[in-house]
């Protein structure tokens, strides 16, 4: 009987056993799909950029096609990738359209979607909606301007004053998130506003708007060498001499900042939310109802982004006027540094979020565990190698606008009224030239503004001349 | 108490509600009678539309009607207020270069800026007394003379803008100004903004002046009990 007994209760654990070690490849294999599922976007959107920036914008068009056909948690990403390409084949009316599209879309995804941060919790935070950090969601508004600025000049105008309302949003909710030094952080775009006080100065009325811009610009960007000269101008001066008109060069130089994975230490800023966010959600209370405490899994490390830049050898944008150098073009937005700005402001919230992951993950494994009844060394198998493939595939969400360039630069000329020639060249670190641009013609009107816009995320050069040129 | 399962779900579901219900957004049409939007940060329709009525109407009241009607009573001090204004303003139908609005105030105006331009506008076109010029005519000439509108105070500037407006084909009797400009009273967090709209009709060939303003007072809260401290709880909208 007692033999009997103790072969029954090897029967169960060996077959306990034989579940558990199911399970686990199960979970292993699992694991594997879903790391060779994810690398495929990255992937191919790591190619999109290289060709983009080697000059051939059909490859890179149809790679990031392929992303947003066929990874719906990459697609707005590539969609805003796609409105550069679009911008650089001399489509502005397509980007236009396309981020119209994007902005609205993106106001419309609401604040807390519940269902997906319970489905992140299980996976990682790539499975909340795409949104575009807050310096982006300003710049898809000022290349709005842009486009329009390069197509029919229609809606140029709203876009900028859109761009400085949303700056103005994102400070005053920055500000009630309780962001550290908020106001430093979300800084004001200078380029919003330098596009507004171009376009409020060419009304040859509104120079006081212009004035208020271009001061705007001065306090973010106290660099933008020109910008004393603009102030001094709009507030005594009038646009340009007589039968004379202002060709804006605008510059995307550089290739953007993108956002990769990487492994950060767990601050004690971030496992202070990290506690409070976990208190709140699992809740729990004991026999005489108190709430009972938990305790934080003892993490080194967590998956978060971290901001890249890759190289590039363009400084700038050199100009010449019917074969005369007239300048180069000036920085007015450094993006690298608003996007790692914006980075470290969010990264507690973003750490503690995949505490909060990991402890979630942990504590279901330890009760998934205790339900199956395993205990010792087959519990504690179990718990490792469930909890580890866990969050082994956990990726940290790197998504971002990557075909934006590293600088946004500006050059004004003031040239006779008349037809002029314009080459264009990538200028290195040390003024060398590295490509020249086919002649832009830029036919030139009394008191109006026309508008070149050069994209050069490294040697190569793709221009756009406004249609009114 | 404890939280079982159950009320963990229900509150669940009822979030997911919550959120879907918040992905949308909504419009709708105002009614004439409906109020305008009290701005919570700035000044907006509810402010600068009633200053626009007002500045225009007390402006238009003191100007002399294009047809003269005859009165056997005697002497009232109205009617000699409109005869010192008459002196400054020409007899007639009279046109009006209206330059622009200057925003002199705290607050950027943004998209309300060239809507006041056409709000005063229309209003001063409205009367029998003056006819407008129109607004791309005093662009070009702004354009051809590339003076600033602030300049055109200057009576060589002035002279220099008319012959330019004259030039194609439309003479000018007056110019009008219009300007924000803005107080700001801070109390704490508290704060009130008045907000005051200047409009200043300019007699080119006299040089004199007429000038009309009207004024709304605002207050800033961060909330209602800070409005109800400070304002009382009655007071305003």
């Amino acid at each position: 009987m007692i033999r009997s007994k103790s072969r029954s209760r090897d029967q169960n654990r060996s077959r306990s056993h034989c579940w558990v070690m199911r399970t686990i490849t199960l979970l292993l294999l699992l694991g594997v799909i879903g790391n060779v599922g994810c690398s495929t976007p990255f992937k191919q959107l790591h190619s999109a950029r290289d060709l983009f920036t080697h000059g051939q914008l059909e490859a890179s068009r149809a790679a990031l096609e392929k992303v947003k056909e066929k990874s719906p948690r990459y697609s707005d990403p590539a969609e805003l990738d796609l409105a550069i390409i679009e911008l650089a084949s001399g489509e502005p009316e397509n980007a236009e359209r396309r981020l119209r599209n994007l902005r609205d879309k993106f106001d419309r995804v609401p604040k807390l979607e519940t269902a997906k941060e319970i489905i992140s919790m299980a996976s990682d935070d790539t499975a909340l909606t795409y949104r575009p950090w807050g310096y982006e969601e300003v710049l898809i508004r000022s290349m709005l301007s842009v486009c329009s600025l390069a197509h029919d000049q229609l809606d140029a105008e709203s876009y900028t004053l859109q761009a400085m309302a949303k700056q103005s949003q994102l400070a005053s909710e920055s500000e009630e998130r309780g962001l550290l030094k908020a106001n430093k952080i979300y800084q004001p775009i200078a380029f919003a506003p330098y596009l507004r006080g171009i376009l409020r100065e060419a009304t040859h009325r509104n120079y006081d708007d212009a004035a208020r811009a271009y001061q705007l610009v001065s306090e973010v960007e106290p660099s933008f060498s020109p910008i004393g000269s603009d102030i001094k101008r709009v507030s005594f001066g009038s646009h340009s001499e007589p039968e004379h008109g202002v060709v804006y060069v605008i510059a995307f130089t550089g290739r953007g900042p993108i956002l990769e994975e990487t492994d950060a230490p767990t601050t004690t800023a971030a496992m202070q939310i990290a506690s409070v966010i976990l208190q709140e959600m699992e809740a729990e209370y004991d026999d005489e109802g108190n709430k009972k405490t938990i305790s934080l899994p003892n993490l080194a490390t967590v998956k978060v982004p971290e901001v890249k830049l890759p190289p590039s050898n363009v400084a700038r944008i050199g100009v010449e006027v019917d074969g005369r150098p007239v300048g180069a073009t000036e920085t007015l937005t450094d993006i690298e540094q608003l996007a790692t700005r914006q980075l470290e402001a969010e990264m507690p919230w973003t750490i503690a979020r995949a505490v909060v992951r990991r402890a979630t993950k942990e504590i279901t494994v330890a009760k998934t565990s205790q339900s199956l009844g395993l205990e010792g060394i087959q519990g504690s198998l179990f718990r490792f190698a469930a909890s580890s493939i866990w969050s082994g595939m956990e990726h940290a969400d790197t998504r971002c606008w990557s075909l934006l360039p590293r600088e946004i630069q500006v050059l004004r000329l003031e040239l006779p009224v008349g037809s002029h020639e314009l080459e264009l060249s990538t200028l290195g670190w040390s003024d060398e030239v590295y490509r020249t641009s086919r002649p832009i013609h830029v036919n030139v009107t009394n008191g109006k503004n026309h508008y070149v816009v050069a994209i050069a995320p490294d040697e190569h050069l793709y221009t756009i001349a406004s249609t009114d040129s | 108490m404890k939280f079982n399962h159950t009320n963990r779900f229900l509150s669940f579901a009822l979030l997911l509600v919550a959120s879907v219900g918040c992905a949308s957004q909504y419009g709708h049409i105002l009614a004439d009678n409906d109020a305008d939007l009290v701005g919570s940060h700035s000044a907006g329709a509810a402010t600068w539309n009633p200053l626009v009525d007002q500045a225009v109407t007390k402006l238009l009241s003191r100007c002399p009607s294009p047809i003269k009607t005859v009165h056997f009573t005697d002497d009232s001090s109205s009617s000699h207020d409109s005869e010192s204004i008459g002196s400054a303003l020409a007899d007639g139908t009279a046109t009006v270069c209206f330059i622009g609005v200057e925003n002199k105030s705290a607050e950027e105006i943004g998209d309300f800026k060239d809507q006041l331009y056409e709000r005063i506008d229309m209003r001063v076109n409205d009367t029998e007394a003056f006819r407008g010029i129109s607004r791309r005519l005093v662009d070009a000439a702004l354009l051809e003379t590339r003076l600033r509108p602030d300049s055109l105070f200057l009576p060589a500037n002035r002279d220099l803008f008319a012959a330019a407006l004259g030039r194609q084909g439309t003479p000018v009797d007056y110019l009008l100004y219009a300007t924000i400009t803005s107080g700001t009273t801070d109390r704490n967090q508290t704060s009130q903004r008045n907000y005051l709209l200047t409009l200043e009709l300019v007699n080119l060939s006299s040089g004199d002046a007429i000038k009309e303003s009207a004024e709304i007072r605002k207050g800033y809260s961060k909330n209602a009990a800070a409005k109800w401290w400070h304002f009382g709880m009655i007071n305003g909208n």
